[in-house]
C-alpha cells in the first residue's frame, strides 16, 4: 500500500513548486458530469465525475480497487472496453470535445497529445514486438519520422529514460525486460511525441518498492523538464504526497474530496479520506488494532439511497446528521478555498431531508 | 534460436529412425513368409516351388538376422530403393514421388481455400463476439464438421458436374478437376481454422497491449495488423501444420471418389493389393512429411513467438 | 435437514448427499435449460436418432437384406418409400439398420480411447519429468498422423474385421484424450481449493472424488461428444472404401459407396444415408458444442 520508506515520515506535499495557472485560464482538460456503465448495468460505476486539469499541473487520483479510477482514465482517451460506455458527460481536452472527435482526430490525441502508461508494463508490451519498434510505431505516427530518424530517437529517449545500453535494449522483446524497465519504455513511448498531459495509471503499483522511487522520480523530472501536465492515478498516498499538488479522491463512482493535496492531506475533511490515511500510516486503535476501514469498498452498482460511504462511516452513525447521511447524498462543496468536500459533517445539513438523486 | 532448431532437428531423426524401423518390419508384422511376398514381387505366377524360396531367401539374405536385414534395407531406403511394386512393377520411390506432388498439391489447395475463408471469417467474428457475424460463423462451423466428405463429394458431382457440367466428376487433368476435391476437402479444415482464428483473435483483441497500442494513437486496423494478426496467427499456424501433415495421406476418400491417383488412393490400393514395398514407403513417406511439416510449424512459431524461443533456449 | 459440512462429510455418504441435492431428472432438465439451443436440438435430434435405431426392427417395412432383382432402382413410390438400391432391396428399410453397426463401433472405439486416453494423460501429469515429457511427445507425433491412414496401415497388417478396426481407431483415437486429460490434472490441481482442501487435511480419495472429478468430467464428455461425430464419420469413411462394416450388413456409408455408380440415375440412393450420418454426427457434436461453451462461459466468469 505504502513505500516503506514513507511510513513514519510526516505526509506533506514534497512538490509544490509550479506556480498555478491563473484562476480562469481554460483548463488543459475538463471533465464534466462524466457518467459511465459497463453493460446494461443498473447504476453507473462512474456517477458524475467532474475534475478539470491546468496546463503542467500535478493532479492526483486517488481510491480504492474498483471506484472508477483506471476507467475515468480510458474514458479520457476513448479506450473503454467494447462492454463499458459513457452514458454522459464530456470529457475536454485544450477546449476541444474529445467525444465529438472523429477517429483521425482521436488518434493524434492519443499518444500525441495525451500520453499514457499503464499498471502492468509488461503486459501492456506485445510479445511478439521488439520494445523499440513499438516505441518508434508512436513517433512514425505523431511526428511522421522514417523507420531509421525514428529509430534514432528512440535510442535518444530511451537515454534520457534512463534505459542503459539504448542500441541493444530496443532490439529486446517484453519478456526480456524487467517490470522496472518494461515501464521506462512505456514512459519514453508516452513522452515520445511530447504530449501536454500524462496520464499515469498506478504507473508502480506493480513495481518492486525500490524500483518505484526510481520511476516516480523519473516521472518527477520528465515532467518538470517538459512542463506537462500529469494526471496521476494511484492508490498510494505516499505517491500522491511525493508527486502531486492537487489530489481528488474518489468513493464509489463519484468525487468525495478534492483540493490542493497539501490541504487534503494535512486536513482532511471527508470520513474517507481520514480513513484512507490512517490506513495507509498503519496507525492503531486504542486497543492496540491496526486500523482498517470496516467493509468492503462499495462498488457505485450497489448503493442504497444517502451517502455513499455511510455504511462503512465512524461519523455518520453518531453524528447529528445520521438521518440526513442515511436520506440525502451531500454534494462537492467548498470547505475552504479550493478544498471541496461531499459530506454532511462539513457542509451544513438540510434541515429537511432534501429529495434527491434516485439514479 | 539455433539451439532450439538442433533440438527439434534431432527429436525428428530419432522419430524417423523409429519409423523406418516399423517398415521394415511390416512384412514381418504382416501373415505370410516374407520370402514369399518378395517372390511375389519379383515374378507373375504366384505357384512357386519351395526350393526356389529358400535360394531366393539366401539370395536377399533373409536368412541373417534381423538387424543385418534391417541395415542394408535402411541403407537401400537412404538412396531412394524401396523396391519394386508388386502390381505395376515400376520402382516404388517414383510411384511415391508422383502421388505425392498430387497429395501436396490437392492438400495446399484445399487448405488456401479453408485459410482465404477461415482467417477473414474468424477475424471478423471476433471483433464483434455475440454479433450477427459470430453467430453465424459458430453455426457454421459446428455444423461444417459433422459433413462426412464421401457424402459432400457426390452431392458436389451432381450439382457441378452432372447437372450443371461446369467441372469434371472425377480423374486429374488441370485445374477444373482440381476445384471439387479441394472444396470438399476444405470444408473440414475451414470449421476449424474459423474457431481457432475466432478464439485467437478475440483474446488477443482483449490482451492489454492492444490498448497499450491504441493509447500510442494507432488506429484500429492499424493495430490489429501490427499487434493483432501476428499474435493472433500463432495457433493458426500450429493447426495449418496438423492439417497438411493430415491430408497428405488422410485424403484417402476423397481420392478414391475422384479418382485422384494421390497418396492417399496409392495406399488404398497398396493395402487392397497386399503391396508390401509400397505399403512400407508411403508409411515412411507420409510419417517422415508428417513429422517434418511438424518440426517446421515448431521453428515458425518459435519464430512468431519469441517467448517460446528464450523458454527453449534456456532448457 | 441439516446440511452436512462438506468438510466434516464422511467420504461416502451417498444417501445423505442424494437427500440434499435434487433428483438426476431434475438436475438434467435444469442442465439443458441453461444452456443454448444448441444442445438442446443436439440431445433431441441424437434421441430421435437411437429410438429410431433401436426400434428399427418392428419399424422396416421389409427385410433389409431381401433382394428383388426385378424391382432394383425405383424411385420413391407408395410401396417404397425411399425407393430400392441396385439390388432391388427397400432404401428405407435399409436406412433404419444402417446405421447400427457405425454407432457400435465409434462407440465402443470412444469409450476404450477415453479411458485409455485419461488413463495415461492423468499418469503422465502426476509422474511430471521425463515420463511427461516421452509420453506427451509421443502424443504429439501420433497427433500429427492422419488417422484415416494409421488405421488403414493396421487394418492392412491385422487383416479386416470389426476387432481390428476397433484395434486401429483407438489406436489414432486416445491422444486427444490424453492431451485433455494431462491439461485438466495438471490446471485442477494446481487450483488454490484443491490446496486448501489439502491443507485443510482432507483425504486424497476425497479430494479426488469431490473435487477432480466433478470439474474433470464436463470437459472430458464434451470432448467425448465431439469426437464421437469424428469417429462415426471416420468409420464411415473406411466402410465406404471396403475396409469397415462389412456385408451382408448394411450401412449407410457402405450403402452409398455402392450407389454411387447410380448416382445421377437415383441421387436420393446417395443423398439418404449421407444425411443419416450427417445428423447423426451432427446431433452429437451440438451436444459436445454445448457441453464445451457451457465450460468456457463459466470458465470465463471465474
Amino acid at each position: 500500500m505504502i513505500a516503506p520508506a514513507a511510513i513514519g515520515t510526516e505526509m506533506r506535499p514534497a512538490v509544490n513548486l509550479q506556480p498555478v495557472a491563473a484562476p480562469g485560464a481554460e483548463p488543459l482538460l475538463a471533465i464534466e458530469g462524466l457518467k459511465v456503465r459497463i453493460g446494461t448495468g443498473a447504476r453507473p460505476v462512474i456517477d458524475g465525475l467532474d475534475l478539470e486539469i491546468r496546463r503542467g499541473e500535478v493532479v492526483a487520483l486517488v481510491g480504492e480497487s474498483g471506484s472508477g479510477k483506471s476507467l475515468t482514465a480510458l474514458s479520457v482517451l476513448r479506450l473503454l472496453p467494447p462492454s463499458v460506455s459513457i452514458t454522459s458527460g464530456s470529457v475536454c481536452f485544450g477546449g476541444d470535445d474529445v467525444g465529438a472527435m472523429r477517429p483521425a482526430a482521436l488518434n493524434a490525441l492519443r499518444g500525441g497529445r495525451i500520453g499514457m502508461i499503464f499498471q502492468q508494463p509488461l503486459a501492456m508490451l506485445d510479445p511478439t514486438c521488439r520494445v523499440g519498434d513499438q516505441v518508434a510505431e508512436s513517433l512514425r505516427i505523431h511526428r511522421g519520422l522514417s523507420r531509421e530518424a525514428a529509430m534514432e530517437r528512440v535510442v535518444a529517449l530511451f537515454r534520457e529514460v534512463g534505459i542503459p545500453a539504448p542500441e541493444t535494449r530496443l532490439r529486446c522483446y517484453a519478456h526480456e525486460l524487467s517490470g522496472g524497465m518494461a515501464q521506462r519504455v512505456m514512459i519514453a513511448a508516452a513522452l515520445s511525441a511530447d504530449p501536454d498531459l500524462l496520464i499515469a495509471d498506478e504507473p508502480t503499483t506493480a513495481l518492486d518498492v525500490t524500483v518505484q522511487a526510481q520511476i516516480l522520480r523519473l516521472l518527477d523530472e520528465q515532467r518538470r523538464k517538459r512542463n506537462m501536465a500529469v494526471l496521476l492515478i494511484t492508490h498510494d498516498l505516499a505517491v500522491v504526497a511525493a508527486l502531486s499538488e492537487r489530489v481528488a479522491v474518489m468513493y464509489a463512482g463519484r468525487l468525495v474530496e478534492e483540493g490542493p493535496t497539501r490541504e487534503v492531506l494535512n486536513a482532511p475533511r471527508h470520513p474517507y479520506t481520514k480513513a484512507l490515511i490512517r490506513c495507509s500510516l498503519l496507525q492503531r486503535d486504542e486497543t492496540g488494532a491496526l486500523i482498517s476501514i470496516p467493509g468492503g469498498a462499495a462498488s457505485a452498482r450497489d448503493i442504497a439511497a444517502g451517502c455513499r460511504f455511510q455504511p462503512r462511516c465512524s461519523v455518520a452513525a453518531t453524528s447529528e446528521h445520521a438521518h440526513a447521511c442515511c436520506s440525502a447524498e451531500p454534494s462537492l462543496e467548498c470547505c475552504s478555498g479550493q478544498h471541496k468536500a461531499r459530506c454532511w459533517s462539513v457542509n451544513a445539513a438540510p434541515t429537511m431531508p432534501a429529495v434527491e438523486h434516485s439514479a | 534460436m539455433w539451439l532450439f532448431v538442433t533440438r527439434r532437428l534431432a527429436v525428428l531423426l530419432l522419430t524417423l529412425l523409429v519409423v523406418s524401423v516399423f517398415a521394415f518390419l511390416i512384412p514381418y508384422l504382416s501373415d505370410g513368409d516374407p520370402a514369399l511376398l518378395v517372390l511375389r514381387s519379383r515374378v507373375a505366377d504366384f505357384q512357386v516351388d519351395q526350393a526356389a524360396v529358400e535360394a531366393l531367401r539366401q539370395q536377399l539374405g533373409l536368412d541373417r538376422s534381423l538387424l543385418a536385414q534391417y541395415l542394408g534395407w535402411l541403407n537401400a531406403a537412404l538412396h531412394g530403393d524401396f523396391g519394386y511394386s508388386y502390381t505395376s512393377r515400376a520402382p516404388v520411390i517414383d510411384q511415391i514421388g508422383r502421388a505425392l506432388l498430387v497429395s501436396i498439391t490437392l492438400a495446399m489447395s484445399a487448405l488456401g481455400i479453408a485459410i482465404v475463408i477461415a482467417v477473414p471469417l474468424g477475424t471478423a467474428a471476433a471483433t464483434r463476439p455475440g454479433g450477427p457475424i459470430d453467430t453465424a460463423a459458430t453455426f457454421i462451423t459446428q455444423t461444417l464438421v459433422a459433413i462426412p466428405e464421401y457424402w459432400m463429394a457426390p452431392m458436389g458431382i451432381l450439382v457441378f458436374a452432372l447437372y450443371l457440367g461446369w467441372l469434371p466428376s472425377a480423374g486429374w487433368d488441370g485445374m477444373s478437376s482440381l476445384v471439387l476435391p479441394a472444396m470438399v476437402l476444405a470444408l473440414r479444415p475451414l470449421a476449424y481454422f474459423t474457431r481457432v482464428t475466432r478464439a485467437a483473435m478475440i483474446d488477443v483483441l482483449q490482451a492489454p497491449y492492444i490498448t497499450a497500442a491504441r493509447s500510442r494513437g494507432l488506429g484500429m486496423t492499424q493495430t490489429v495488423l501490427r499487434h493483432g494478426v501476428r499474435n493472433g496467427a500463432i495457433p493458426v499456424v500450429t493447426l495449418f501444420a496438423l492439417w497438411l501433415a493430415g491430408l497428405l495421406g488422410g485424403s484417402v476418400v476423397v481420392e478414391v471418389i475422384f479418382a485422384i491417383p494421390g497418396m492417399g488412393r496409392l495406399i488404398y490400393e497398396a493395402v487392397i493389393n497386399k503391396d508390401i514395398p509400397v505399403l512400407q514407403a508411403s508409411f515412411v513417406a507420409i510419417v517422415a512429411l508428417s513429422v517434418l511439416i511438424n518440426t517446421l510449424a515448431d521453428i515458425l512459431y518459435a519464430v512468431l513467438n519469441p517467448m517460446v524461443r528464450m523458454a527453449h533456449a534456456h532448457a | 435437514m441439516h446440511m452436512p459440512d462438506a468438510m466434516a462429510a464422511p467420504l461416502f455418504d451417498v444417501a445423505n448427499r442424494a437427500a440434499s441435492r435434487p433428483s438426476i431428472l431434475r438436475r438434467t432438465l435444469a442442465f439443458a435449460r441453461q444452456r443454448h439451443w444448441v444442445f438442446s436440438a443436439g440431445v433431441v435430434m441424437f434421441a430421435i436418432v437411437l429410438l429410431l435405431l433401436c426400434c428399427a426392427h418392428w419399424l422396416t417395412p421389409y427385410d433389409p437384406a431381401s433382394q428383388s432383382l426385378l424391382q432394383r432402382l425405383q424411385g420413391p413410390s407408395s410401396r417404397h418409400w425411399l425407393g430400392t438400391d441396385h439390388l432391388g432391396r427397400d432404401q428405407l428399410s435399409r436406412l433404419l439398420v444402417g446405421g447400427h453397426f457405425a454407432i457400435i463401433i465409434a462407440a465402443v472405439t470412444l469409450v476404450l480411447s477415453a479411458v485409455i486416453g485419461t488413463v495415461i494423460g492423468v499418469i503422465s501429469a502426476r509422474q511430471g519429468g521425463m515420463v511427461d515429457e516421452i509420453t506427451m511427445r509421443i502424443v504429439d507425433l501420433l497427433i500429427s498422423f492422419p488417422d484415416v491412414v494409421v488405421a488403414i496401415f493396421l487394418i492392412a497388417l491385422m487383416g479386416p474385421g470389426y476387432g481390428t478396426l476397433i484395434v486401429a481407431l483407438t489406436v489414432v483415437s486416445w491422444t486427444p484424450f490424453a492431451r485433455l486429460a494431462r491439461g485438466l490434472a495438471i490446471e485442477i490441481n494446481a487450483k488454490s481449493y484443491i490446496r486448501a482442501a489439502e491443507i485443510l487435511g482432507c483425504s486424497r480419495r476425497f479430494i479426488i472424488l469431490r473435487h477432480i472429478i466433478p470439474n474433470a468430467i464436463r470437459p472430458l464428455a464434451a470432448m467425448g461428444f465431439l469426437r464421437f461425430g469424428h469417429k462415426l464419420i471416420t468409420v464411415g469413411g473406411l466402410s465406404f472404401i471396403g475396409l469397415g462394416v462389412q456385408p451382408p450388413h448394411a450401412d449407410w456409408a457402405a450403402m452409398m459407396a455402392s450407389s454411387q455408380p447410380y448416382l445421377e440415375r437415383a441421387p436420393l440412393l446417395v443423398i439418404c444415408p449421407g444425411l443419416a450420418i450427417f445428423l447423426t454426427a451432427l446431433s452429437v457434436t451440438w451436444i459436445g458444442q454445448g457441453l464445451e461453451t457451457k465450460r468456457k462461459t463459466a470458465g470465463d466468469q471465474a
